[in-house]
This record gives structure tokens, sequence and C-alpha cells, in this order.
């Protein structure tokens, strides 16, 4: 079959305004799937410690222990609920922004953080896709700084969660810091000549005035 | 990949694109002239054209182009979504910075995706704006947003006068810019809805 024909053009582009980008809703869930794993984890870890207690005890579990057992059982079912619904409502507040000269990131429920990475700080990029980012065809994007931490006080400074088109926007990013970077870099390059020109023809008059005074003296 | 449509489909989806308004019954009489010069050894052109299979063809039609575009549009790793939603503070800006992207409006965009065989998306490789368009003639159309220089001109001035007749305007505008392009996308969002309604 013909390929696609595909117009790039050899004229300039119209400047593109910021562009909002969203995380996928296959995020959601991922991280339903995170609180799932972490019950499991947790609960088998409860009931193989309480059965190995009922193996070396003849006596049964005391009733305590079972209420204690049913108490978390309501806890992780609140739990459970309230993941429902507040996580959801938490990706959907999920936004990131990449401007000319700073990534912003925009999220939150009850404190609503918004946090602006300008591209003179950032030292690396990362794109990261774990073994359940590939399951779901979603990546992610670590930006790091210099001096930098994150809230959590390790790992990236900022992270751009549950992206489709990771690896483009990660080229984008890398391509405005370029053109950023590279743009400052000629900017005091042609700074350091213009003063390197200045002190050449000052140099110059000062040789010229010890001159003239040589000559006066003679 | 490119023209995924069969010869019946491309006769009903052709004459749909002309005039979205159009009646499936003309376009059974249409698709019926056609036939009889098509070749009679193919099983699939031998029954008679009803518009309950003009429907058919139709939706299938569509379904088809828009199946093409969603996988092209993941090969170019394009972003579809739609900016609507301002909410971010800008750099030095006041208050609250409009972002807008698209001169379609977000109900502009559905309707072109679902009805109008065109898809909306940027590329963030190319930092452009990116229109995936199906023509009959010659199946999908990627055209980037650039303006367009003496290297460039014939080619994209070829496919956008493709794209207006396709599209059923009757006063093609030879010459392209960014601006008649972005027009000639608005109008035929608008044809479209006109048609979807009636």
């Amino acid at each position: 079959l013909k390929k696609p024909l595909i117009i790039t053009g050899t004229g300039d582009r119209p400047q593109p305004k910021p562009r909002i980008i969203r995380p996928n809703n296959i995020l959601i869930i991922k991280y339903y799937l995170y609180v799932l794993l972490l019950f499991i984890v947790i609960t088998s870890f409860i009931v193989g410690f309480g059965s190995i207690i009922a193996i070396f005890d003849d006596d049964p579990l005391p009733d305590f222990l079972i209420y204690m057992f049913i108490f978390y059982l309501m806890v992780w079912l609140v739990i459970g609920i309230l993941s429902l619904i507040l996580i959801p409502i938490y990706v959907k507040s999920f936004e990131y922004v990449v401007h000319g000269t700073e990534v912003v990131v925009r999220k939150g429920i009850i404190n609503i953080t918004e946090k602006h990475v300008p591209y003179r700080t950032v030292t690396n990029i990362d794109s990261v896709a774990g073994i359940l980012d590939r399951l779901f065809g979603i990546g992610n994007i670590d930006i790091q700084t210099a001096g930098g931490a994150s809230s959590s006080g390790y790992g990236p400074e900022e992270k751009l969660e549950g992206l489709t088109i990771y690896n483009e926007i990660r080229d984008y990013i890398v391509l405005q810091l370029r053109q950023f970077k590279h743009g400052s870099s000629s900017k005091s390059s042609s700074a350091s000549l213009e003063s390197n020109e200045i002190k050449k023809k000052l140099q110059n008059d000062i040789l010229e005035e010890l001159r003239q005074i040589k000559k006066e003296l003679n | 990949m490119s023209n995924p449509l069969s010869m019946s489909e491309r006769v009903v989806i052709r004459e749909y694109f002309k005039n979205p308004s159009v009646s499936l019954k003309f376009i059974a009489e249409i698709l019926q002239d056609e036939r009889d010069d098509w070749d009679k050894s193919d099983k699939r052109i031998q029954n008679d054209v009803d518009v309950r299979s003009i429907s058919k063809f139709k939706s299938i039609g569509l379904k088809k182009i828009r199946k093409g575009m969603k996988d092209l549009a993941t090969s170019l790793g394009l972003d579809l979504t739609v900016q609507t939603t301002p909410k971010i503070s800008g750099e030095g800006a006041k208050g609250v910075t409009r972002i807008q992207i698209y001169d379609l409006t977000p109900d502009d965009v559905k309707i072109l995706e679902k009805w109008g065989g065109i898809i909306v998306g940027f590329d963030f490789r190319i930092d452009a704006l990116a229109y995936l368009i199906y023509t009959v003639e010659n199946g999908f159309v990627v055209w980037y947003e650039h303006n367009c220089t003496d290297q460039c001109e014939t080619n994209c001035s070829d496919i956008f006068q493709l794209i207006q007749y396709e599209r059923g305007f009757t006063d093609i505008k030879k010459r392209i810019n960014l601006e008649n392009f972005r027009f000639t996308i608005k109008e035929i969002a608008k044809k479209l809805k006109e048609g979807v309604t009636n």
C-alpha cells in the first residue's frame, strides 16, 4: 500500500503558543493498581504472620486480634472508597506546560501547587517507563535541576507522569532547552567579544598616552 | 494504509464530502451509474445499490478513515488533545493567561474527526500543528502548518486545491497560505455541522 503523503514544508512555522499537556486517564488505573498492590502486600504480611502464630500456638487466636483485623479491613474499605473518588480528581488536576523558558507543573486538590522549573536550572531530563507504565503504554519524564530536590527529599525535582507520547515531549523539552542554552551562550559570547574590544581600545589609548609622555620627557 | 476504502465506499464518501447534506438516494443513483462502467466480474458490485447499502458504505467508510487517521496519528506521535482549559498563570502576566492553540472550537474538532476525515494534532518533534486529511484521490495527507516558500508552494497548492475541490468548494483558492488553509478547515467544519444537523 502507498505511504501517506507527508508535507512538512520548507518555510518558517508560526510560533506555537505554550501547550498544556495532560496525563492519560490510564494513570488513574495505575494509581488504583498501586493502592490494590499495597493492600495485597500488607494484608498478606498480616495474614501470614497470624498463620505462623496459629501454627505454633495451640490456643485459638485471641478475640481482640480478630477485632483488630476486622477494624483493619474497614480502614482499607474507607481508603478504597476515598481512592476511588479522589484519585481521578487528583489526576485530572495535573497540568504540564512547556514554555520557551520554563516548564510549569500544576497539580493538587486541596493544596494546589504550581511549580516553575526554569531551563537555566535544568541539568538532566530522563524518560522513564516502568513495568506498569509499559503495560499501559504510558511513560514519565523526570526533570532534575542543579541543587534542586523533590518534595519527598529524593528523586527528580519534577515529574511529568502518565504521558502517552513521552518520547516526543522529552525530545521537545530537550530541543527547547538546547535552543535556550545556545541562545544564552551566544549572547554571553557576543558580550565577551564586545568587552574584549573595549579592553583592546583602552590598552591602545594607554599606550598612546605613554608614548606622548615619553616624547615630552625626552 | 494510504487509501483503505473500497471503490464503492470511495464513491459514497466522495459525494458525501462534496456535500454533507446530500441525500442517500442521490448517492445511490450516482454509484449505480458508475458501477455500470466497472468490471462486472467482481461479485461485490453485482448487487443493486439501495439507500440502505449507501448508508452502510458511508458508515463503514467513515469508520475506516477514522481508524486509519488514528493509526497514522499514533505512528507520527501526535498530541490530539484539544487545548481549551487555560489555568496557568503566564510569565509576567496578571491573572490568568488564555491559551488557545486552534482557531477551531472543540466542537469543530470533534465533528471534523467523526464526520469529516480530518484530525488536527500537534507534533512536538516538529513543533507545529499537523492536519491529517483524508482525500479520496491521494488517501491520507499530512500537512504541517508552515508559510510556503518557492520550493514547496507548488506541491502545497496542489494538495490545497485538491482538498477544496473534494470538499465541494465552488470558489477554489489557487494560492495557499496559512490563513486560507485554516479558513478552509473551518469552512469544512461548518459545512459538516450543517450536514449532520439536517
